[in-house]
């Protein structure tokens, strides 16, 4: 074992640091400062290696006071300070909290023998390392310094609190093997069932329930439940059982169980990827917009329909068709949205009528707030992903596809569409709009509504142009789907933040409504015109 | 007609893939692009399809009454390596697709079925998604981009290794049938195929591009002479 403790204490430098100088090298300016030759550069590697490795120490160390504290300490001082009878319980309250968070949440929720990491998929796929050895490897880089860690810590929350240390020990003794407990647990289920208990949504969701409700949901009604369940927990008895069960489930996890060589490379489901840039890079972030054999079929009516159409007109109405239930998914979302505003408008009217009607009369005051709402809920950013990863990715690659002409004609074929998405959104707050206008008694003819819902289309068509002209004029995404460029990524936080300030503007009514209008025809002027002329030189594969 | 190459040059950071490569392509003929992994074959046919800018030179057809003008992307059907196709169409509607956009170079007014007849695409596989194409039916949706369009250059990247035998005798024969009318340039590892197929054997060689000597081409020491050409100095 202590070979394989060496092997992946390389792996993990070897990767880490080839990463480093990756994404270094790719810096803007200083990325110069990692000349080709680095990686063979291995005595300066080593030495990055072995900084890596303290500093990932080091964080790891920092963590655990930092989970304590934040969400453990300060709840039980807070839930002290503000309820006398919880006054000289704090260690009971936060043993229970303890074991809520850490034993069922944390433990449960959690797999280190199931987590797919670039590392393990090095190891048991393309190495064929001994699986049994890697996971007691592993278990130990894992578990030794990860419970060493939290010891002093739960000492010391022990004293603070006032308890004795032997039952800061007890904690410890129970965080420790309740995850040798869920470790087994897992193993276990997934070697009688084939799954992967902790990859189901329903389980983890069930979890995250279970332990955030049973952490904070009793203190927070008043209820003393605590008291029991940290005499329980607390009990020589509970602690010895719980102590017997850990090193039983850990003599099963680290050398009973007999199957790893056989069933564990079968759960290296590269879909379950720990880190988000490798998901990205497995392909498991584009299954929110990638096309399924599903979606092929298309209704009589839309096929009829789509045989009219020639050329580019009839490659774009393809895509729409067929990523429908992608583009639509988040319209649809939006629209509940709209449905729950009028709901709550509607309640508003209900609790409080002289507010109601005197918002209904005056609803072009929030428009500057709109500005900030319709940029947030446009679904023009999603389709452009899709666009992208779907139909631009491939036909990106052929010169015909890229030619000015060309370029123009779809983005105004998709400008049009995907404004007819936005407009269906901005469309249904309007109705909520009117709706509210209508049952708080300021009627639906006037001109502040119309001027209301003038703006908001507006806004839609807006957003929409301008999530589409940034993704002609920038193509920032890579074809694993992640943003490249740093220029969009500043236009869009510039344009978020400008939607931000808008909520402190006071100024409505038809000068605001004016303003849009002419903002928006320049705008949309300027894209097309930005378009034709720079996008055939950027709209390409980075 | 003639495709001329001058001074064609492209590096990448401090390495310099192409140092000026200059040929001639002549119509009616079938090119052989060999060289050696990362010799840059692939990089020339970026270049000259306009994929990648190169870092200088010129790509000019010579028409037959000897006039010039720069190669334009449209002058160009480029064969990928891996086909790169669009999944969310079936064959069929990508093969519609490009005939609409290609509507002025359809010849005895063919319709799709006939050109997925051309390379026996079977007519049930034609309406799948092309998602859920083998790599042999994608790349034979790609040949059908340059039997459609009809450009005067045609580039195929290692265009005949995921066909099955029959398949690539056929597509050896139709590129044999179509050659009179084009400049066929192919980048290959397959030296058979080369002798077979190619009439002029061009070599990408430390960055610059040669005519290996037609004689050359069906003696019987041709791989080995080939091979010593394609060896880095500090290997011969």
């Amino acid at each position: 074992m202590r070979q394989m403790v060496g092997q992946i204490i390389k792996m993990r430098g070897a990767l880490w640091v080839n990463a480093f100088l990756y994404y270094f090298s790719r810096l803007w300016m200083v990325g110069r400062l990692v000349p080709p030759t680095a990686y063979a550069g291995y005595r300066a590697k080593k030495a990055l290696s072995a900084a890596a490795v303290a500093v990932r120490q080091i964080i790891d160390l920092c963590g655990k006071p930092l989970y304590l504290l934040t969400f453990l300490l300060l709840p039980v001082i807070l839930l002290a300070g503000s309820r006398p009878q919880f006054a000289g319980q704090e260690f009971s309250l936060f043993l229970s909290m303890l074991f809520f968070l850490s034993c069922i949440l944390g433990a449960f929720g959690d797999s280190h023998i199931f987590n797919v990491t670039r590392e393990k998929v090095a190891f048991l796929k393309y190495l064929h390392a001994d699986a049994r050895s890697y996971i007691q490897a592993s278990l130990a880089l894992r578990y030794v310094p990860f419970f060493s860690y939290y010891l002093p810590f739960l000492l010391l929350a022990a004293w603070l609190f006032g308890a004795p240390l032997w039952q800061g020990a007890a904690a410890w003794v129970l965080l420790a093997a309740f995850r040798m407990m869920s470790e087994a647990f897992h193993l276990f289920v997934f070697d009688r069932t084939g799954r992967v208990l902790v990859r189901s949504t329903g389980y983890a969701w069930l979890v995250i329930a279970v332990g955030l409700a049973g952490a904070y949901v009793p203190p927070l009604l008043g209820l003393d439940w605590h008291m029991g369940l940290a005499a329980f927990l607390l009990h020589p008895a509970s602690i010895s059982a719980f102590a017997a069960a850990g090193a039983l489930c850990l003599y099963y996890i680290a050398a009973g169980y007999p199957g790893y060589a056989r069933k564990l490379p079968r759960s290296l489901d590269l879909n379950f990827l720990l880190s988000s840039m490798l998901k990205t890079a497995s392909g498991s972030s584009f299954k929110e917009v990638e096309v399924r054999e599903a979606d092929a079929a298309l209704s009589p009516g839309e096929l009829a329909k789509l045989q009219r159409l020639k050329g580019y007109d009839y490659l774009n109405a393809l895509f729409f068709a067929r990523h429908r239930r992608q583009l639509l998914r988040p319209v649809w979302y939006r629209l509940a949205a709209a449905a729950l505003a009028f709901a709550a408008a509607a309640a508003l009217r209900i609790s409080s009528p002289e507010l109601a009607a005197a918002l209904s009369r005056n609803l072009t005051a929030m428009l500057p707030s709109f500005v900030f709402i319709m940029y947030s809920i446009t679904v023009a950013d999603k389709s452009c992903r899709a666009m992208f990863y779907n139909c631009d990715k491939d036909l990106l690659r052929y010169a015909w596809y890229r030619k000015p002409k060309v370029i123009l004609r779809s983005f105004g074929i998709r400008l049009r569409r995907v404004a007819l998405y936005n407009g269906l959104v901005a469309g249904a707050l309007c109705l909520a709009a009117a709706g509210f206008c209508l049952i708080s008694g300021a009627g639906i003819f006037t001109a502040d509504l119309a001027l209301f819902c003038a703006a908001l289309l507006l806004l839609s068509l807006l957003f929409t142009a301008h999530h589409l002209c940034l993704y002609y004029i920038f193509q920032p995404y890579s074809e694993s789907l992640k943003t490249k460029n740093p220029l969009f990524s500043g236009i869009h936080a510039a344009m978020y933040l400008l939607c931000f300030a808008c909520l402190q503007i006071e100024v409505g009514g038809s000068f605001f409504t004016a303003v849009l209008l002419g903002f928006t025809v320049l705008y949309i002027a300027a894209a097309l015109v930005l378009v034709y002329f720079r996008a055939p030189r950027s709209f390409r594969i980075k | 007609m003639e495709l001329k190459l001058t001074g064609i040059r492209k590096h990448f950071g401090e390495k310099e893939v192409l140092r000026g490569c200059g040929f001639t392509f002549q119509q009616g003929k079938i090119y052989g692009l060999l060289g050696r992994n990362g010799a840059g074959k692939t990089t020339l046919f970026n270049c000259l399809t306009d994929e990648v800018p190169p870092d200088g030179g010129t790509a000019e057809l010579v028409l037959d009454d000897g006039t010039r003008r720069a190669l334009a992307p449209d002058d160009m059907g480029y064969v990928f390596a891996t086909p790169i196709l669009p999944d969310f169409l079936t064959g069929y509607e990508f093969v519609r697709f490009y005939m609409d956009v290609n509507a002025a170079c359809i010849r005895d007014g063919r319709s799709a079925d006939d050109y997925f007849d051309m390379v026996q695409i079977a007519p049930e596989d034609r309406h799948r998604l092309i998602k859920g194409y083998s790599h042999g039916m994608k790349n034979k949706v790609q040949m059908l981009c340059f039997l459609i369009a009809r450009p005067p250059v045609i580039l195929l990247d290692e265009p005949l290794t995921s066909f099955d035998v029959v398949v690539a005798l056929e597509i050896k024969q139709l590129l044999r049938q179509i050659k009179h009318e084009h400049i066929i340039v192919f980048s290959t590892h397959i030296l058979q195929l080369a002798t077979d197929l190619c009439d002029e054997i061009a070599v990408l060689h430390e960055g610059m591009l040669s005519q290996l000597d037609h004689a050359l081409l069906h003696s019987g020491d041709f791989e080995a002479q080939l091979i010593e050409l394609l060896k880095d100095e500090g290997e011969a």
